[in-house]
């Protein structure tokens, strides 16, 4: 039995300060709209045995999403980071450069900023963008440090969606370092955000 | 301290590291990389690498060496730990969804402090991965030179040049210049095509302009979209499915494939008689080969399909009037005898590389083995021909699920592919059984013995 979705804006509290001036740049109808997420999962997702190696059990998404302005929007289609949280059974997917800081003990010596697979959305019209992740989710252990534990991602009841668009699309460009192109993953276009119940049936 | 493989990851690392050595047995003795816990680094209990002395002598075996070998002239105390990814999140919380790619990071909140490695051994969940050439267009990214870029990141963490100093790319101050000219290094090994060392961009899949991984059956077919890469990609799906050790085999066999093929491809996209010539004689016989044991061990098709896929691969070799020939050159160069003077010229330029798909054991099971079966037998018993290949498959070499629950659901998968042929079962659970002795009952009960 399909259930009913239901959408709801989702609070600005987590929005980085740039993101909120870039928003108050624009008028909310030239932001895409987020109508609905679909979720599937592929067969092997019920066969194989959570934590298997090999197995590539997915979730397969499809953010339905609607460009109300008059120019064609290029959406971001690449999942950047996911969470899922087995208590809540929220599922969080960041279509979107991750605004999360790194903490102090944490020095990152490799940098690979990818550009995001883009889907244009034409102006006045809805689209699906299809986006797949792995249905687990790795996480610290319960001691923190090193040790790590591998979850399948379990029922869903809402999915939290973080969605970056713009009028133009957005490519690494030859000979530019990557912290000059992270910065401007981060600062292109504008980023929607929504909570919602997912158009799927019900899980146990 | 030096490099050590996290237990723990999801995907793996052996076929990488091996590939980085040149295929030198005297890495880990030969072993998976999981096939003795020794040592605790930070609260993970870890996998140190062994590498007595390099056989091989290649610059990437050379710097694996380094990396493993703490008396060889460094001297650093941090080690450096290696957690393969099946696709899926950073497991620490730093790198995001690592899926089609890898991140290197220094934690110096333990003592001694950790270099991590986390990278996506899964070739983006199977999709393939690309990063870019000098003259823009999208080249494939193979898991080895992957993991050999993450590592290059550590190793200048490790001697303190970090970043490392480059002038190539003069407005780039990063260590990603640097990282990717020690990448080309491997890609030159390989005989692939060499990365854009000031271009950082890549992705999932073939990239914008097409590539996908299936090397040959794309140059000889001249697109990455034929209908021959299509039935190879639907194959690959069905197997990986249904089963996780399925899935880890075939994973293990593009490992190898990504040695020796993009040469390959490389001198048939220049040469339409030789393009031709592989096409007939190898790419369709042996998608001919794969339906037909598709057909008779995934049981999703009936009789029919097995008929059909018995004449696709009857008429595939009969449109092959070469194959005999070349069936007894291949049983010529596996076992090492050297080729005759008067061998097809085609052959004997692409020698060096077969001879290097025969030393591996995947890729010389998944190719070299039906195309010789095909020419040996004549076609007069197809079927069983299969099922002595399918009961060749070096199952007994992949990584167990640890769960024994789950080690067993995969046996009882795995023992449905042979259900046709109930004595290949049991010739390949006699491996199975001398190499998991402490699982002979269940092996037993799913009749392997």
């Amino acid at each position: 039995m399909a259930k009913k979705k239901s959408v709801k804006e989702k609070p600005k509290k987590d929005l980085s300060k740039k993101e909120s001036d870039r928003k108050k740049s624009m008028t909310s109808d030239k932001l895409a709209k987020i109508h609905g997420v679909a979720i599937s999962r592929t067969p092997q997702a019920a066969e194989a045995a959570p934590g298997v190696p090999g197995a590539r059990a997915t979730l397969n998404l499809g953010v339905d999403v609607e460009n109300p302005g008059d120019k064609p929007l290029y959406v971001w289609a690449t999942a950047k980071d996911y969470a899922y949280d087995p208590a809540t059974r929220v599922l969080s997917v960041d279509l979107a450069e991750p605004i999360k800081q790194l903490p102090p003990y944490i020095k990152m010596i490799s940098d690979h900023p990818r550009a995001p697979a883009q889907v244009v959305v034409n102006p006045k019209s809805r689209a699906t963008i299809k986006v797949q992740i792995p249905a687990k989710v790795n996480r610290p252990g319960p001691q923190g440090g090193p040790a790590w534990v591998e979850d399948p991602i379990g029922p869903i009841d809402r999915v939290e969606v973080r969605l970056q668009h713009a009028t133009e699309p957005i490519h690494h460009r030859a000979g530019e370092p990557p912290p000059e192109f992270r910065k401007r993953l981060r600062e292109h276009g504008d980023v929607v955000q929504a909570e919602i119940t997912p158009a799927t049936e019900k899980e146990k | 301290m030096s490099l050590f493989v996290d237990p723990n990851g999801t995907g793996d690392a052996t076929t990488d590291l091996f590939t980085i050595s040149s295929s030198d047995g005297n890495f880990n003795g030969g072993a998976p990389v999981t096939a003795t816990v020794v040592t605790n680094i930070g609260n993970v209990t870890a996998t140190q690498l062994t590498y007595p002395s390099v056989t091989t002598g290649t610059a990437t075996a050379n710097r694996l060496f380094t990396l493993v070998t703490t008396n060889s002239g460094l001297s650093w105390g941090d080690p450096i730990l290696i957690t393969p990814l099946n696709g899926g999140n950073d497991p620490y919380g730093f790198g995001g969804n690592l899926t089609g790619n890898g991140v290197t990071y220094v934690d110096t909140s333990v003592t001694p402090n950790v270099i991590h490695v986390v990278y996506d051994s899964s070739q983006c969940l199977g999709q393939g991965m690309f990063v870019f050439d000098t003259g823009g267009n999208a080249i494939p990214d193979p898991s080895p030179v992957v993991l050999y870029h993450e590592l290059s990141h550590a190793f200048h963490r490790a001697i303190q040049q970090h970043p490392f100093p480059q002038t190539t790319c003069p407005a780039d101050t990063s260590d990603e210049p640097a990282a990717e000219t020690d990448e080309n290094v491997l890609r030159s090994q390989l005989g692939i095509a060499l990365r854009d060392v000031c271009n950082h961009g890549g992705g999932c899949g073939g990239g914008p302009t097409g590539g996908n991984g299936c090397f040959i059956v794309s140059a000889t077919t001249q697109s990455a979209e034929s209908a021959e890469i299509h039935q190879l990609r639907e194959l690959r799906q069905r197997v990986v499915a249904k089963s996780s050790l399925g899935a880890q085999l075939i994973e293990r066999i593009y490992g190898e494939y990504y040695q020796f093929s993009p040469a390959i491809a490389s001198r048939l996209e220049q040469d339409d008689l030789a393009r031709m010539a592989t096409l007939w004689i190898v790419v369709r016989p042996l998608l001919a080969w794969y339906t037909l044991a598709g057909a008779l061990a995934l049981k999703e098709a009936g009789q029919k399909t097995v008929d059909e896929a018995l004449c696709e691969v009857k008429k595939a070799c009969s449109n092959n009037f070469m194959g005999p020939y070349i069936g007894s050159m291949l049983k010529t160069i596996r076992s090492g005898e050297p080729m005759p003077e008067d061998a097809p010229e085609m052959l004997l330029d692409f020698e060096t590389r077969l001879r290097q798909a025969a030393k591996l054991p995947y890729a010389s099971w998944a190719i070299l083995d039906p195309l010789m079966r095909m020419q040996e037998t004549g076609q007069t018993d197809l079927v069983h021909e299969v099922s002595q290949w399918l009961a060749a498959a070096p199952l007994e070499t992949l990584k167990r699920p640890a769960n024994v629950a789950e080690l067993e659901d995969q046996l009882e998968i795995l023992a449905t592919f042979y259900d046709f042929a109930p004595e290949a079962r049991r010739l390949a659970g006699s491996r199975l059984a001398a190499a998991w002795p402490d699982i002979a009952a269940a092996l037993q009960h799913y009749g392997f013995v």
